[in-house]
């Protein structure tokens, strides 16, 4: 029997089944291309409350998705009983308010709510001439479960389904009553969230120690708290079809032009995506100039510069989820600018400014410039530095270019991998990468001690720049200045230049040229590069175009005179 | 045209930016030539001349506010006038750049790129300038204003650095060769304020049109300090060898003065702040070609036509190789082209659409009367 099976295997193979699984094509399958939820959309809720379960049974596909409660049971009104039920999401409630203020009121007999249903209310009473005038009001089950059954501060009626989904997505509770076409929106939010922290990225010696959180309302409380006004104003828009991810337009009514918070309003409505994730994925979608890497939103995490910029005029965009604020309208100026700056004294700013725009040369420069020289222009060099280049250069097979884009490469992985390493290893491989890759780069002729120099000081001055994002745009355009330098040393510098002066001058922040508020000049500088003492901070920027260009009197310190 | 509009700092700085690099480039030397020590005086009296000129040019654009050349050309001739005067200014603008960017490049050859081909610092300059142009007349203007100050400042510090050289025998004889090559032939060395080409034409641009005359006397005034400054330089430090510098009068007073007791051969630094002004200038000069050839010929959009232009602009500068041909050519259009088309043709067809205007509104009046 075993030589026939061996036989048969051999000669007669059966194909075994296996499992081969790949996606069909659209276009295989057709009914991929049909948008159920538009075909089946209904708008308004049904009165019978059967047909709303088993709408939302299937809108929710409540077979397969394990944390949509929809919870039934008898909802007692006057004695009598109806068919109700909730529909929320687990996690995203608080079930203690769920129970205790939502379903006890509800399914629990009380003194007041057991006479007949049927009895009608009598608001007053008059006699007269033995005939007795009642004013009565009818009962109606709505207003009843409104007013008396739920002990909520924030209970709304929805009619339509698409405001119900949105309310239950967003952590919300809908009661549902047998017989009614409305639905009554419980706000009983009580998700988890991160709690207020320490600002990571924006760090600061004098000055609030809060950090925006993933929470949209803590973020907008965070904000009020620093701006007690009720000028302030906090616009809600949904970004995204499918996420319906929520935006606040934070802005002050009186400061701000209106035609800025009109033109913001118009960008989020018009925003056509399916979901919206992050504060960096709405940046990228509101930028006027897309092709370029200059920043052109400033984006913070902290609570009191947002809260300054609106004072000053600005819009500022709170995306839900995400622990940074955007804030519009940005010019050039404002990444170099930290949130320290206002918090201390005019010199001190002004000193930290300087040494900031220092380092933005520096970082952008200093590589290209370096390759410029020693490869065009070496007469510019002293005597004894140069002899000191070229003997460390001795041992060093490779062109300067080579030579210099093996190493700023090199900073670029060992920051990479700093980053994406677990943090204990983090410093490790930084230590590893800097001293001994480096050393023993040097040790071996590899590279230039003196280039190693050149890497670090641009490395430690790109560390300066405020701005992550400006820092990002540094890092590219330093090779771009790298092969300008090699081709035609300091002339391709000033080509180098010439271009990317042409990008500043050609980006637009909502409507603000880049360059504001030098170029174009206007003959009249409100605020410019550097701080001004606090008592002469008078006016608000005038390219901002505010309803109130001044913010404080023309003499501030009123007690010296 | 109507394309962005100026404030009045960026117009000044589109009236100064050519003045800028004929400054760098050879324009001191120029007037050294024709007036010797005289030149002091005689930078004196072209300023005076040349406000005196840009009085008569405001009074007479008055009647045209919102007007350029092109425009009060076609008032006064037509579609003739206009087309010709259109053709005109093309061709001086792109002249003047091609020969520009050759003699620039010319020194940058001498100076530092011995290996190079004058034809690749040619080209790597024009690749520039259509990049500016793709990218749209406001960052031309914009990147414009930023370079204007900053050569107009590193100008200035050349002289800062020169003061200890300074010496006021050195320019004795003050008279040089006499009353009439200062007053008399002297006078044509007012085509040291060609940049005023560009006054006919921000009219249309400006922002605050009653601001016109401010911006042209701003204009002529900075022109005529910076002149006389550059002057004064030359002929109180260098009066005795002026005539024997055959590279940029700039270039020389910087490699002459205390600056390189700071830094080894920083005249680098300056060199790169003339490339920008250059790369500025033919920027803006390109544009304007354009704008023109837009005027002329209704096309919708001509920003792609800067690719043909700079190929003009680079075939043009490649036809003269010797060096002295150049300079002699390049000087004799600066100085014949500017005087015949700015200070004679613009300044006529301004008189006679004045002219005409005033009989057409006479008319007007008779007919209204009757």
């Amino acid at each position: 029997m075993k030589i026939v099976d061996t036989f048969k295997k051999i000669f007669f193979p059966i194909e075994e089944p296996y499992h081969d699984f790949s996606l069909p094509a659209v276009d295989e399958n057709p009914s991929n291309l049909v948008d159920t939820d538009a075909t089946n959309e209904v708008k308004e809720i049904f009165p019978s409350i059967d047909v709303n379960m088993e709408y939302i049974k299937v809108k929710y596909n409540l077979l397969i998705n394990s944390d949509i409660i929809l919870r039934e049971f008898l909802l007692i009104a006057r004695n009598k009983q109806y068919r109700a039920f909730l529909l929320f999401i687990d996690g995203m409630t608080d079930m203690n308010l769920v129970n205790d203020y939502v379903l006890k009121p509800l399914m629990l007999k009380n003194s007041a709510n057991s006479f007949d249903g049927s009895q009608n209310q009598v608001i007053s009473e008059a006699v007269t001439n033995n005939i007795t005038v009642r004013k009565i009001k009818k009962f109606n089950v709505k207003e009843y479960i409104l007013n008396s059954l739920l002990p909520q501060n924030n209970v709304k009626m929805q009619k339509e389904f698409k405001e119900i989904f949105s309310s239950v997505n967003s952590g919300n509770c809908m009661l549902f009553v047998d017989t009614l076409d409305i639905a009554f929106d419980i706000d009983v939010k009580g998700f988890k969230t991160r709690s207020i922290n320490k600002p990571e990225n924006e760090v600061v010696l004098r000055g609030p120690q809060e950090a925006f959180v993933e929470n949209i309302r803590t973020n907008t409380s965070l904000i009020r708290r620093i701006i007690n006004n009720e000028n302030l104003i906090m616009e809600n828009i949904r970004v995204g079809k499918v996420s319906k991810t929520v935006c606040s337009i934070c802005y002050m009514k009186n400061i701000t032009n209106d035609d800025l918070v009109a033109e913001v309003k118009y960008r989020l409505n018009n925003i056509d995506i399916d979901y919206l994730v992050s504060s960096g994925q709405l940046e990228q979608l509101l930028e006027d100039n897309t092709k370029y890497s200059l920043p052109q939103i400033i984006s913070t995490e902290r609570p009191d510069k947002t809260a300054t910029y609106l004072l000053e005029g600005r819009v500022a965009i709170i995306v839900n989820g995400s622990p940074y604020a955007l804030i519009v309208p940005a010019v050039f100026i404002d990444f170099l600018e930290s949130s320290e700056d206002k918090n201390i004294k005019f010199q001190f700013a002004n000193l930290l400014k300087i040494i900031r725009i220092a380092s933005f040369l520096i970082t952008l420069l200093l590589p290209g410039i370096y390759v410029a020289i020693t490869s065009f222009h070496l007469e510019f060099i002293p005597t004894e530095l140069l002899f000191a280049i070229v003997a460390s250069r001795a041992s060093v097979p490779f062109s300067i270019i080579f030579e210099i884009i093996i190493m700023e490469l090199s900073f670029e992985l060992i920051r990479e991998a700093g980053l994406r390493v677990p943090s204990p290893i983090g410093p490790t491989i930084g230590i590893i990468g800097a001293l001994i890759i480096g050393q023993a780069a040097v040790d071996a002729g590899i590279i230039s001690p003196i280039l190693i120099i050149i890497v670090a000081i641009t490395g430690i001055t790109s560390f300066a720049i405020p701005d992550y994002y400006l820092a990002f745009h540094c890092r590219i355009w330093r090779f771009v200045y790298i092969v300008f330098g090699y081709l035609a040393g300091l002339l391709g510098i000033a080509f180098a230049s010439f271009i990317h002066l042409l990008i500043a001058a050609k980006v637009q922040s909502f409507g603000v040229s880049y360059l504001e508020p030098y170029i174009p000049s206007k003959g009249k500088l409100n605020n410019g590069l550097f701080t001004k003492p606090i008592w002469k901070r008078e006016k608000r920027d005038t390219f901002l175009d505010t309803k109130k260009e001044d913010k404080q009197e023309h003499i501030s310190m009123k007690w010296r005179y | 045209m109507n394309y962005t509009k100026l404030g009045n700092f960026e117009a000044i700085c589109l009236i100064v930016v050519l003045f800028i690099n004929h400054l760098v480039l050879n324009l001191p030397q120029m007037i050294l030539e024709n007036s010797a020590n005289a030149s002091i005086l005689n930078s004196i009296y072209i300023l005076a001349l040349s406000l005196i000129f840009v009085l008569l040019v405001i009074k007479l654009l008055k009647n045209f506010i919102g007007l350029d050349i092109i425009d009060i050309s076609e008032y006064l001739g037509g579609k003739f006038l206009k087309i010709l005067i259109g053709i005109l200014c093309i061709i001086y603008l792109i002249i003047e750049s091609s020969f520009l960017v050759k003699m620039f490049s010319k020194n940058l050859f001498l100076a530092y790129f011995n290996n190079y081909p004058i034809s690749f610092i040619i080209f790597m300059f024009l690749f520039v300038v259509v990049v500016a142009n793709l990218m749209g007349r406001k960052s031309i203007i914009k990147v414009n204003t930023i370079i204007v100050p900053i050569a107009l400042f590193s100008i200035l510090f050349t002289f800062i650095f020169v003061a200890d050289l300074l010496r006021v025998e050195l320019s004795l004889p003050i008279l040089a060769n006499g009353v009439k090559t200062i007053f008399i032939t002297g006078a044509s060395n007012i085509f040291a304020f060609n940049g005023l080409f560009f006054l006919f034409f921000i009219s249309p641009l400006l922002n605050k049109k009653e601001d016109m005359s401010k911006v042209a006397f701003s204009s002529t005034l900075i022109c005529g300090i910076f002149l006389l400054l550059s002057i004064i330089a030359l002929v109180f430090a260098f009066s005795d060898i002026y005539s024997v510098i055959r590279i940029s009068p700039l270039y020389f007073i910087i490699i002459n003065s205390k600056l390189t007791s700071f830094l080894e051969r920083p005249e680098i630094i300056f060199i790169f702040i003339w490339a920008l002004a250059l790369m500025s200038f033919i920027s803006v000069a390109v544009m304007f070609v354009l704008n023109i050839f837009k005027k002329l010929t209704n096309m919708k959009k001509v920003e792609n036509l800067a690719v043909t232009v700079c190929m003009i602009i680079f075939v043009i500068s490649l036809l003269i190789n010797n060096v002295f041909t150049l300079e002699k050519i390049a000087n004799a259009f600066y100085k014949y082209a500017s005087l015949i088309l700015i200070f004679v043709i613009f300044t006529l067809i301004l008189i006679g659409a004045n002219i005409k205007k005033k009989r057409l509104d006479k008319k007007q009046i008779t007919t209204n009367r009757e």
